[in-house]
């Protein structure tokens, strides 16, 4: 059993992911804003980051920096959740540190594989 | 003579014959002898033009009546004219009957008879005349010609006159003699006479209205002066009172003297032009005068109507400076509001996809028989609903795409990658609705050519073309063909043999919200927004998109995208 942080805004999203990681047999750690979700990740060091974009108090791209830039939590995978509507970031995005990216809305089936690359 | 030639230019013959004729009409009218009880003088009238004559009005004028009028008012005199020939005037200054006779030649032998002044008034002298065209030159040509004469004439009788003229010479002829000078020429004309005497000044004057000329024999030079009854008692008055008037008058260059002998001898020295020329010089100065009022009133016609244009043209510059102020305005505004409307719809449109997201999501993971078994109802109605959210989303990614599009902020992601990879990439995706509806989907591209472009939105435009030949083909095939133009453009065609377009529908293909209506078979799918965004996209990736058709036979979607895309920073 791995351990994923989930940093998401939206409370139905968010129930989705969670569904989906834990029936993959997963823990998951929740986030609801890009600040917590930079302490969760530090304090709990976990195996994958889901990580949304659009995110309160601070956004995706400078969140993954801020995991990136600490050193016990520089290694971990991060997979961005991205909407339709940052098409054309996805560079952005990846220099930002992520390890890869999730276009919504979330195909469970094509989710699953994603997610089975890193746990 | 040399006046004549002076005034040769035609604005000045104008103008000059304008003054004449302004002048003779005013000096014509002479004020009626004044009866305030001073000396009345009788004067001897008899008709010799321009010296004494009369005119319409009966008024006595000439050239000596005018001088004699002016002295007369100097000294205030009362003239009273007594009408007669010639030789009855001379018999009524022998008689005493008159005072004055004007207009006398001086010869020794009339001094026997008559007082004179002692200042000369004109110089005259005969003339011989003849009839127009015969050869009369000399004093010898007159042998044996009828002359004609005016009775009692200094150039008549006398010392100086033609008879002893023709007696010094010894040359016969016979004379008839007339009352007047008139007369003298009247015969001639009508060839009573060969030749004719008169005074220059009458010769002169009149010799343009009958058919005469002057010969080179001239002769009789003599003073004209005032003649008085001799040893008359009004002489001592009379003649020092006009002998010193006329040396006052002759004294001043300015005077009514010169002014007289202007008006009746040069001045009709001038008039005697012909006629026709005198009418012409009349009507052309009428013409003139018509013409200067006429263009008078029209520049001023002509320059009220240029200030009223001038206003209407302030004004209507005015209007188009407000309008354009206004137009100006309303662009700024409808700019607003364009950015508005896509800043709504991409806010909307993300905000609609968030709900849906989780509709997608939730029903995939229920689909996939994560939370329980599904009977078969359950699974088909289950799937209608993630289609339908599919769809959904599909349009709201179409909208917010268009909108971006629209408000410039659709962002380029350029990237090498291979055609054939993105072609096999769609083929595989859409293969398993050709599959559902029995179509052979089939693919012909060429290995190892790469792009320098937008992969995601190639990829996009592709996709939705083919989707749109599997929508509209029933049987038979899809056929996505891609060339290599030259080193520069790539050309990518989408066949089918589906249901055609119809010719007047190829115009509306695309417009935006339009679908082309398919009264006979069902109502497909879209919102009609496809097309237009598979256009918007081309036009940003430099390219162009036709089509071919042929209605119920099928269609081909053809675009060509430069393989290598400069984007303008």
């Amino acid at each position: 059993m791995k351990r994923v942080l989930v940093i998401e805004d939206n409370e139905i999203n968010l129930y989705l992911m969670r569904t989906i990681v834990q029936k993959l047999g997963h823990q998951v750690i929740e986030a609801q804003d890009g600040l917590s979700g930079v302490e969760l990740a530090i304090t709990e060091r976990p195996d994958l980051i889901l990580m949304d974009i659009q995110l309160p108090l601070l956004d995706g791209y400078e969140a993954t920096k801020k995991i990136r830039a600490a050193e016990e939590t520089k290694d971990i995978p991060i997979i961005a959740i991205t909407s339709y509507a940052m098409v054309g970031d996805k560079e952005k995005i990846l220099a930002a540190g992520c390890t890869a990216y999730i276009e919504k809305p979330i195909d469970p089936e094509s989710f699953i594989e994603e997610l089975k690359k890193y746990l | 003579m040399k006046r004549r030639y002076k005034i040769s230019l035609s604005l000045s013959l104008t103008i000059t014959a304008g003054i004449v004729i302004i002048l003779l009409v005013a000096t014509n009218f002479n004020p009626s002898p004044s009866t305030d009880g001073g000396l009345v003088i009788r004067v001897g009238q008899y008709d010799n033009p321009p010296k004494i004559y009369e005119d319409d009005q009966g008024n006595v004028i000439g050239l000596f009546p005018d001088l004699l009028g002016y002295i007369a008012v100097q000294e205030g005199w009362t003239m009273e004219y007594v009408k007669g020939t010639w030789s009855e005037c001379l018999n009524r200054l022998e008689n005493n009957e008159i005072d004055i006779m004007v207009d006398v030649a001086y010869s020794d032998e009339r001094a026997e008879k008559y007082d004179f002044n002692n200042v000369e008034i004109l110089s005259n002298w005969g003339i011989i005349y003849r009839k127009k065209g015969s050869n009369i030159e000399s004093i010898d040509d007159l042998e044996n010609k009828k002359i004609a004469v005016m009775e009692g004439s200094i150039h008549t009788e006398g010392e100086g006159g033609i008879k002893s003229l023709v007696n010094k010479w010894g040359i016969n002829c016979t004379f008839i003699e007339l009352e007047n000078y008139y007369q003298v020429f009247e015969i001639l004309d009508e060839g009573g006479a060969e030749v004719g005497v008169v005074n220059r000044l009458f010769g002169l004057l009149n010799e343009n209205d009958y058919y005469v000329e002057k010969t080179p024999i001239m002769f009789n030079p003599r003073k004209l002066m005032f003649a008085f009854p001799q040893n008359a008692e009004l002489n001592q008055i009379l003649i020092p009172r006009i002998d010193e008037q006329l040396l006052k008058l002759k004294e001043d260059p300015n005077s009514l003297y010169f002014q007289v002998i202007d008006k009746y001898i040069y001045g009709h020295e001038a008039i005697v032009l012909p006629e026709w020329l005198l009418l012409t010089l009349i009507f052309t100065i009428g013409l003139l005068i018509t013409f200067i009022s006429a263009s008078f009133v029209l520049n001023r016609a002509v320059k009220s109507r240029t200030a009223e244009l001038q206003e209407a043209h302030d004004n209507l510059e005015k209007k188009v400076a407000d309008r354009t102020k206004e137009l100006e305005q309303a662009n700024i505004r409808l700019k607003e509001l364009d950015q508005l409307k896509s800043m709504f719809l991409a806010s909307m449109s993300h905000e609609l996809r968030t709900p849906l997201n989780s509709i997608i999501g939730f029903t995939g993971w229920i689909l996939m028989g994560m939370v329980g078994d599904l009977n078969e109802e359950l699974r088909k109605q289950l799937t209608m609903v993630k289609n339908s959210a599919n769809h959904l989303l599909s349009l709201i990614n179409d909208i917010l795409d268009i909108s971006k599009i629209e408000a410039g902020k659709l962002e380029l992601t350029i990237e090498k990658f291979e055609i054939a990879e993105v072609v096999n990439d769609i083929v595989n995706s859409v293969q398993p609705l050709a599959k559902d509806k029995g179509l052979k989907l089939l693919h012909v591209v060429p290995e190892g050519v790469t792009l320098n472009s937008d992969k995601r939105r190639i990829r996009q435009v592709l996709i939705n073309l083919v989707s749109n030949a599997i929508k509209f083909t029933d049987q038979g095939n899809v056929q996505i063909e891609v060339k290599l133009l030259n080193n520069n453009d790539l050309e990518v065609i989408v066949s089918d043999s589906g249901m055609g377009i119809k010719k007047e529908d190829m115009d509306i293909l695309f417009q935006p919200f339009q679908q082309i209506d398919m009264s006979s078979t069902k109502k497909h799918e879209g919102t009609g927004l496809g097309l237009y965004l598979c256009k918007k996209i081309l036009d940003l990736l430099h390219g162009d998109i036709s089509v071919k058709s042929q209605f119920g036979k099928g269609s081909e979607f053809k675009f060509i995208i430069p393989i290598k895309l400069k984007v303008e920073v």
